[in-house]
């Protein structure tokens, strides 16, 4: 009894709690890694299992898919083994294929969990989800805030998007309390801050600070020495936020970006599903599979390089500078691309040259 | 003489797509995005375009209080790129 009792417990925290876990670790990420942690123990057990459920689900299709399992074969060698086991009573030798399907889908369980909690957080916050539809929105309300995403809300009445502007700095007011009762008002640009694991403010870092003096009975500023400047929010009274924006005037031009962009982003989503996948179904051993998957998703990276360049709105973002730098960048791309190919046995460089030949 | 600009250039040439490979890389992991845009921070780099960013926002701070809503301040950088700003 203590031995099922034991058996089942782990199976169950193998089987669904780790994948959901990894799947919550993977999702909350970045900024909003704190919300791991948020809430009740039962709520964080009951998520993690429903998640672990739907991973389990997504990997058991995709697996018996993928390896050409079927669900009434596998039923009917858990029947003769349990037979086996009834009839002759002792436990029958495991074979190694069953010990080798069981590794593989232990790993792509992992992967699945891992890779669909980084996805679901990238598709969120690149279509802003989080920020059109409250219930995707995570609980971390001081980064909305501070980096003046809150602006786009429907409670500031959607100003930023009507004028096509964008915050490109934020500047705080604080007023501190100091240990001997006296407050001081200070003002700089917000460039960092860091949470507790409850989510509550722990601690800003402003730049280019300056404070607030009486002079003459009127308040002047005076400029503090120093790179960085810390304050702790247990000291903080109050705080006032301001939004440096750029007023980007609508053109066509930009509008053709703006939705090149969306659709860019939206192919590179779906190509790197593509370059991952791929060769798991054309490439001949598992080495050839995981290589040209490595090749083809560096393929991928350096593809999205030009695209990110080429597409950028501020000369200041973009990443390849010169049209010799881009050159360099395409063609290491077609390389890799072809590399990967090659690798997955999908083509041969002879038939690639022939091919060179006959198009020149 | 010749040789040694050309390797100047070659290095200048592989650190800037090293870069980007790092940039992009960044970019796809990271879409939190910093509090401080990339523009804001090349412009703070800058002692000249600091200057006027910090003078302009003064200014539009200065007109905020005064009741003025949302406005707007058009400001040259060194690059000799226009950008206007506003605070909110």
């Amino acid at each position: 009894m203590d031995f099922g009792l034991t058996f089942f417990g782990l199976a169950y925290l193998i089987a669904i709690v780790i994948p959901g876990l990894l799947f919550k670790r993977f999702y909350f990420q970045g900024k909003f890694s704190k919300q791991f942690f948020d809430g009740l123990f039962v709520d964080r057990l009951l998520t993690n299992v429903f998640w672990g459920i739907v991973i389990q689900l997504i990997t058991v299709f995709s697996y018996f898919w993928f390896f050409n399992i079927r669900l009434g074969d596998l039923i009917n060698d858990i029947n003769t083994y349990y037979k086996e086991f009834e009839t002759k009573k002792n436990i029958p030798l495991i074979e190694p294929k069953y010990i080798a399907h069981f590794l593989r889908y232990f790993g792509a369980n992992i992967i699945t969990a891992i890779g669909l909690g980084c996805c679901c957080h990238l598709f969120v916050r690149f279509f802003r989800l989080d920020i059109m539809l409250s219930i995707f929105r995570f609980s971390n309300q001081w980064h909305y805030y501070f980096s003046g995403e809150a602006l786009r809300f429907k409670e500031f009445r959607n100003r930023l998007k009507n004028k096509n502007n964008k915050v490109i700095s934020t500047e705080v007011d604080v007023v501190v309390k100091e240990s001997d009762g006296i407050t001081n008002m200070f003002t700089g640009f917000l460039t960092q801050y860091t949470l507790f694991k409850t989510g509550e403010l722990e601690t800003i870092y402003i730049t280019d600070t300056k404070r607030f003096v009486k002079k003459d009975g009127s308040f002047k500023s005076k400029v503090i020495p120093g790179d960085c400047f810390i304050i702790p929010y247990n000291n903080i009274l109050n705080l006032n936020v301001r939004y440096n924006i750029t007023i980007n005037p609508k053109s066509t031009r930009k509008i053709i970006l703006k939705l090149l962009t969306r659709a860019l982003l939206v192919i590179a989503l779906l190509s790197v599903f593509f370059a991952i996948i791929f060769p798991w179904f054309v490439a001949p051993g598992f080495w050839r599979k995981l290589f040209s998957s490595i090749i083809l998703v560096s393929a991928w990276i350096s593809l999205m390089n030009i695209a990110l360049s080429l597409i950028s709105e501020n000369k200041n973002e973009v990443n390849l500078k010169t049209p010799l730098s881009i050159i360099i960048v395409a063609i290491t791309t077609i390389l890799l691309i072809l590399l990967g190919l090659v690798t997955a046995q999908v083509l041969t460089w002879e038939k690639i040259l022939n091919s060179m030949i006959f198009w020149s | 003489m010749g040789k040694g600009i050309l390797k100047l250039k070659i290095k200048e040439l592989a650190t800037e797509i090293l870069s980007s490979y790092m940039e992009t890389l960044s970019r796809i992991f990271n879409s939190d995005g910093e509090l401080m845009s990339t523009e804001a921070q090349n412009i703070l780099a800058n002692p000249d375009d600091k200057k006027i960013y910090l003078e302009a926002l003064e200014d539009l701070k200065k007109r905020r209080s005064n009741g003025e809503e949302m406005p707007e301040k058009k400001i040259t950088l060194s690059s000799g790129d226009e950008i206007t700003l506003t605070t909110y």
